[in-house]
């Protein structure tokens, strides 16, 4: 996949993000990490197109993140949020059937025998006819997983998504994840979950204060050249 | 150490009755001092058809009422939320007057000049009209109130995917908001049947207009008023615990 971020600025009250520049192509895996607020949940919803920056270019695989194309681009992509965000009134099915049938054209049967296929792959069949609101939080996670992939994205944003759940539900949905590299999407992803990065990407962009302070494949975390990266690896593990 | 909980059950009872005992004692108070030696709900008893008509009227009103208040309060509610400012405009103003302005004003005025300038005299429609206007801005803000507790991320999952405006409304808002507007929208109801007693100024044949009838005919005021506030209790009570028991079901 190629990920180009040409001069990235992006302001709230203050500036978030900070002229970030980066030519990537071929990784299949991108990781981002970084201390909390320093700008990585902000740049995967740039990446994802639900926010625009204040300057600057994104270019994600063939699309250009211009106005135009965002619509088009949003269809070939999987976004998995923080928390599940499932609709709530619906079935973990239903949730991923409505999509299918309603902005894909899908007949009933089709969206049915997908949403079947991808709860199986994601261990859901018995919960496939709960609400949300009555599965655990790891559950509602990898539903929410599911139903990013039920329209078979080319590239999966996952921004933090075991950031609610406590570390045994973390390790479920983990392994979840993992089991979808064979599926030959690209990923791109913001966790805290070091020892999941290591094993999981093939890229890694570090960010503090909005900047790019370290980058490049997973040895950079067994060998940090700088004293931020190096803090944060310290911090993370003792957390 | 906490009760059993029948005995906890048995004395909110006794609380409860003790309760009611107080204002049944003011009633029949107020009663006995102001009535006639001839105190008889038989006299109103013998137009209970005009009577039973009335309530009917009365129920059928605040029925059309609340119906239509409810399509003027979401066209309200969309007019506000609209990207053109003429729109916008159009329903804050509406909003904002109506919400200023007391019903029996507003029954007036629908019938008396409205109703002439579109030479369409129909009072009873009129009427239905008057309380649809007076309502439709609680139901504005009743769609609001419940439209924006949905989570703000919901909003994104359905931009991402592309979901039409009418998807949108039809399956993932309406339904998570319908139980949320559902409280709100029988005290809306409860509005509309209290609401349409105003309508006996413009001889709408409502309940309030029919007891009003009966009390020229027999002189039995004291009685006409007593049987026209149970009756508007018959109805708005039963609503009340309807909504409760909805809420506690759904809770």
């Amino acid at each position: 996949m190629k990920l180009v971020l040409d001069n990235i600025v992006k302001e709230y009250d203050n500036r978030v993000l900070d002229h970030l520049t980066v030519d990537l192509d071929d990784y299949q895996s991108i990781a981002v990490i970084g201390p909390s607020g320093c700008g990585k949940s902000t740049l995967l919803r740039l990446i994802a197109g639900i926010e625009r920056p204040q300057s600057g270019l994104i270019r994600v695989g063939r699309w250009s993140l211009v106005p135009e194309q965002i619509a088009a681009y949003q269809k070939t992509i999987g976004l998995v949020f923080q928390t599940h965000n499932l609709f709530p009134h619906l079935s973990l099915k239903r949730n991923i059937t409505l999509i299918l049938e309603k902005t894909r054209g899908m007949d009933k049967q089709t969206a049915s025998d997908k949403a079947d296929e991808l709860l199986k792959l994601l261990q859901l069949e018995p919960e496939k006819d709960k609400k949300p609101a009555h599965v655990s939080g790891g559950q509602a996670q990898r539903a929410s997983i599911a139903r990013a992939l039920s329209t078979d994205p080319e590239l999966m944003l996952l921004d933090e998504p075991t950031a609610s759940l406590d570390p045994n539900l973390t390790h479920e949905v983990l392994m979840a994840v993992k089991k979808l590299r064979s599926l030959g999407k690209d990923f791109i992803f913001v966790t805290h979950e070091i020892a999941f990065v290591k094993s999981f990407a093939d890229y890694i962009l570090f960010l503090d204060q909005g900047k790019i302070i370290e980058q490049g494949s997973v040895s950079i975390l067994d060998h940090p050249q700088t004293e931020k990266l190096n803090s944060f690896l310290k911090n993370v593990y003792y957390d | 150490m906490s009760e059993p909980s029948d005995q906890r059950k048995l004395k909110k009872l006794i609380h409860f009755a003790a309760a009611a005992a107080v204002y049944i004692v003011f009633i029949v108070f107020v009663v006995i001092r102001v009535s006639s030696n001839n105190f008889s709900l038989s006299r109103i008893f013998d137009y209970r058809q005009l009577l039973l008509q009335g309530l009917l009227n009365t129920l059928i009103i605040s029925a059309y009422s609340l119906l239509f208040g409810l399509v003027l309060g979401f066209i309200l509610y969309l007019a506000r939320e609209s990207k053109i400012y003429f729109f916008r405009s159009m329903s804050n103003i509406f909003i904002e007057v109506m919400m200023g302005t007391p019903l029996l004003v507003l029954v007036f005025i629908t019938s008396y000049f409205i109703g002439k300038a579109f030479e369409f005299q129909n009072d009873y429609v009129l009427g239905i009209i008057a309380i649809t206007a007076y309502i439709g801005p609680y139901m504005a803000n009743m769609f609001k109130g419940s439209i924006d507790s949905i989570d703000t991320q919901q909003f994104i999952v359905m931009d991402l995917y592309g979901f039409s405006r009418y998807q949108r409304y039809r399956f993932i808002i309406l339904p998570q908001i319908l139980r949320l507007m559902l409280p709100q929208l029988m005290n809306n109801f409860s509005y509309a049947i209290k609401g349409s007693a105003l309508l006996y100024v413009t001889a709408v044949t409502e309940v309030f207009y029919a007891v009003k009838l009966i009390q020229s005919k027999t002189f039995a005021f004291t009685e006409g008023y007593l049987i026209l506030w149970v009756a508007y209790l018959c109805i708005t009570l039963p609503l009340t615990l309807l909504t409760k028991y909805i809420e506690r079901r759904y809770s």
